[in-house]
């Protein structure tokens, strides 16, 4: 069957191709200004330091799940024609006890018909934060979701920001998160912005989501250029797990191919962009060539 | 000195608990809190739990917004409790 998101081998690959930029991930958010602490240490301290920073590390970048659109609810639960014209306004209810899951809860709407539904997501949302809050969320989502208001933000640069933002506000299988995510993903792979995520935890969700729609030409030779040849060959045994039935899979798994070769392979069947990644390949070999000789 | 014990915990003679709608907010702005008091106590005085909410003006989307903790309010239906007719009705909305 088709490898999940889920999967350990997915996520193994994903990890190692999202970096470990320390600097990036552990860049102060904006707090208030404090002289900054110097600590003497040893060598064995500093070591340990730097471990347990990984460590961290990895708990920050663990990835936001990525689930498929939710469905549209659309029980009717009863139909009182006697209660018909009594009202002027909707009704909302809301179970307000403090055990129950907020998937499990019940959200009721009787309207003015007399007819009593069950809640839409948007109002089911909407209900759970105004009774339970959560930090960074607010009640109606923002204006900035809009899609007029993402090309501004795209301008900026500030992709980081907005996907933070967006993972804050909506429910991971909301359709309005889907729908910002793929946009801010097609927009990087447009003009190649791909370093503005390199060392985030959005990056395993922009390659996944690449290699599910075969657009993963212009992050190969981003990779490339700077000469990360790991991250290439990870990037082309994800895209065959994923689609084992293209003709570069069942050459790789004949030949059980590594490094340049498989790459060479992938370009030949695969891409769009041949001439762009042949001309990376050949610099990256002479690259190589050259640091080798020196 | 603060006359602990028996001023605070008042006992009634005869009364029984009820769940009603008890008024707050402001003027021209009625809010509603689903209480569970005893009979003789005033409106919007002690009350034993409050077991939700109750906004009787429509908000932007149209909708007015009421709020049920229905495992205290089992609770307290499963002790005795009467209800108000406006209680009653609200319920009966809820279904």
């Amino acid at each position: 069957a088709k490898p999940a998101f889920t999967d350990e081998a997915v996520q193994s690959l994903l990890y190692k191709m999202t970096g470990l930029n320390l600097e990036k991930v552990f860049k102060s958010a904006k707090k208030e200004l404090k002289p900054p602490t110097y600590k003497l240490m040893t060598d064995a301290q500093l070591e340990e330091a730097t471990r347990k920073a990984i460590a961290e590390a990895k708990e920050r970048l663990r990835m936001p799940p990525v689930l498929n659109e939710r469905e549209p609810i659309n029980d009717v639960l009863a139909d009182d024609k006697i209660l018909e014209g009594t009202e002027t306004a909707k009704y909302i209810f809301t179970d307000l006890t403090y055990s129950t899951p907020h998937n499990e809860r019940f959200i009721v709407v009787r309207e003015p018909s007399g007819v009593l539904r069950k809640a839409t997501w948007e109002e089911r949302d909407r209900m759970i934060q105004i009774f339970f809050p959560r930090e960074g969320r607010k009640v109606i989502p923002p204006v900035l979701f809009k899609d007029e208001h993402l090309g501004n933000v795209f301008q900026q640069d500030r992709h980081e920001d907005l996907l933070n933002l967006c993972i804050a506000q909506f429910e991971p299988d909301s359709p309005d998160y889907i729908r910002v995510h793929h946009r801010t993903y097609d927009d990087i792979e447009n003009h190649a912005k791909y370093d503005l995520l390199r060392s985030t935890r959005h990056f395993g969700g922009m390659v996944w989501y690449l290699v599910n729609r075969k657009k993963t030409d212009g992050l190969l030779i981003d990779m490339l250029h700077r000469d990360l040849l790991d991250d290439a060959t990870s990037l082309i045994t994800l895209y065959h797990m994923l689609h084992p039935e293209c003709p570069s899979a069942k050459e790789a798994k004949e030949g059980n191919l590594q490094g340049v070769e498989l790459i060479k392979v992938f370009v030949k069947t695969e891409s769009q962009k041949e001439g762009y990644i042949q001309l990376a390949l050949q610099a990256y070999e002479e690259a190589m060539a050259t640091s080798t000789a020196s | 000195a603060l006359p602990a014990g028996p001023r605070l915990l008042k006992s009634y003679r005869g009364g029984h608990v009820v769940i009603r709608l008890a008024l707050g907010g402001c003027t021209n702005r009625p809010f509603f809190r689903i209480v569970a008091a005893h009979n003789k106590r005033a409106r919007d005085g002690k009350y034993l739990e409050q077991l939700g909410c109750l906004d009787p003006l429509p908000n932007a989307h149209g909708e007015k917004v009421a709020g049920l903790n229905l495992e205290r309010l089992r609770h307290w239906l499963g002790c005795g409790a009467q209800l108000s007719r406006p209680a009653e009705k609200l319920l009966g909305r809820c279904g």
